[in-house]
C-alpha cells in the first residue's frame, strides 16, 4: 500500500469547486478519491475497523458541511486529514480509550516481503510469535500510546509524511514532531520488547 | 545494540514491525457499504439544507476574500455614503428627530405642573415699574421704604 502525504496534488479542484457549490455528485467523487486513505487513518488510529467506520463517516459529513467555509489556503486533502485527526482524537476522547481491537485481516502478500522474513527468522527476537499474534501486540503497544504519540507514529512511521508537514497539520513546531515520535518509539520498543524476553 | 539490550527491540526492529501494518487491508464490502452510508447522509443534508447567510456572502462575495484590500476599499465607501445620507437626512425638513405634540395638553395644566411657588410680596414693593414710553421695555423699579 503506498500513502501519500497529505499535501500530494491530485487534480481535485474542479470536484471541490463543484462540491462547495452544494453538488452532490462531485463530492461523490471526491469520497471515492479520498475514502480509503481516510479509513486507513481512522483505523490506524484506533485499531477499530467499527470505530474507523464511523469515524470516516463522521469526517465527510463533517467536511460536506464545512466545505462552503473553506478557503484552499491548503489542499483539499489536507483540509480533511486534520479534520480526520482532530475527530479521532475526540471520538477517543468521549468514548472509552480501552475499546477492544478489532482489527483488520493480515494480506496474504505480506508473507512475501523480506521485512516479514527478517522478522521471522533465526535471528530476530520476535521469530516465536505468529503473524496474528504480532499483529495482536502491535496494535496493543499502539493504543497504548497516547493520542499525539499516536498520531505522529501513525502519520509518519506508517504513512510516510515527512515531519514538516505532519507539524502543519497537527499545529505544532518540526522539533516537537521529532521529539514525540522519539518518545512514542521508546515506548513502542519498551512495550514490544516485552513479549521477546 | 545498546538500544535493544535496554528496549528488548532494536528501533530498526520497530520499524520492520511497524511496516507491517501497511497489509492490514479493510473489507472491500464493508468500505463499499460506508461509502454508500456517507453519501446517503450527504445527500439527506443537502436536501435540508439552507444555506446561511454568511455561507451565501461567502459564495457570493468570493472576491472578497480573494483580494481584501478591495472588499475594505467597498466598506469604506459605504460607510462614507451613509455618512452623507445621515448628514443630509439630519439638515433636511423631513429629519428623523423626534418631537412631542403638545396639541393635547390643557396649557393651565402645563402651567400648573411647572408651577413653582413664590412668597407673596408686600402691595408696596413693585418688582418692575409698568412699560413706559412707545417701545414696551420694562425698567427695574426703585426700592423705596414707606
Amino acid at each position: 500500500m503506498t500513502e501519500e502525504s497529505p499535501d500530494s496534488k491530485q487534480d481535485d479542484s474542479q470536484w471541490v469547486e463543484l462540491a462547495q457549490q452544494g453538488d452532490t455528485a462531485a463530492f461523490d467523487k471526491l469520497v471515492e478519491m479520498y475514502h480509503s486513505r481516510i479509513y486507513t487513518l481512522t483505523y490506524q488510529m484506533t485499531s477499530n475497523r467499527e470505530d474507523a467506520e464511523d469515524l470516516t463517516q463522521e469526517v465527510f459529513v463533517k467536511a460536506f458541511e464545512a466545505l462552503p467555509r473553506f478557503k484552499r489556503r491548503s489542499s483539499f486533502y489536507t483540509w480533511l486529514y486534520r479534520i480526520g485527526i482532530n475527530k479521532t482524537i475526540n471520538y477517543r476522547k468521549k468514548r472509552n480509550r480501552n475499546r477492544p481491537l478489532s482489527l483488520d485481516a493480515m494480506e496474504q502478500e505480506v508473507k512475501q516481503d523480506e521485512i516479514y522474513h527478517d522478522l521471522s527468522s533465526k535471528g530476530s527476537p520476535l521469530r516465536n510469535l505468529s503473524l496474528s499474534e504480532l499483529q495482536l501486540k502491535l496494535n496493543e503497544a499502539m493504543q497504548g500510546l497516547s493520542d499525539k504519540h499516536r498520531t505522529v507514529v501513525v502519520m509518519h512511521d506508517m504513512q510516510g509524511i515527512p515531519h514538516d508537514e505532519i507539524a502543519k497539520v497537527v499545529g505544532v513546531s518540526v522539533g516537537t514532531v521529532r521529539s514525540r515520535l522519539f518518545y512514542a518509539r521508546r515506548q513502542l520498543q519498551a512495550d514490544l520488547g516485552e513479549y521477546v524476553k | 545494540m545498546s538500544q535493544q539490550r535496554e528496549h528488548g527491540l532494536s528501533e530498526d526492529q520497530l520499524l520492520q514491525v511497524l511496516h507491517l501494518k501497511r497489509y492490514e487491508s479493510a473489507d472491500e464490502g464493508r468500505l463499499l457499504r460506508n461509502r454508500q452510508n456517507i453519501m446517503r447522509e450527504v445527500r439527506s443534508i443537502q436536501v435540508n439544507r439552507r444555506p446561511s447567510l454568511l455561507e451565501r456572502l461567502e459564495t457570493h462575495l468570493g472576491w472578497f476574500y480573494a483580494e481584501p484590500k478591495y472588499g475594505l476599499a467597498l466598506i469604506f465607501l459605504l460607510f462614507a455614503l451613509l455618512q452623507f445620507v445621515g448628514v443630509d437626512r439630519t439638515n433636511s425638513e423631513a429629519s428623523v428627530g423626534v418631537y412631542a405634540d403638545l396639541s393635547g395638553i390643557p396649557a393651565e395644566v402645563m402651567l400648573e405642573e411647572e408651577l413653582e411657588v413664590y412668597p407673596d410680596l408686600p402691595a408696596h414693593i413693585r418688582l418692575f415699574a409698568s412699560p413706559t414710553g412707545g417701545d414696551g421695555t420694562v425698567l427695574p423699579a426703585t426700592f423705596e421704604f414707606e
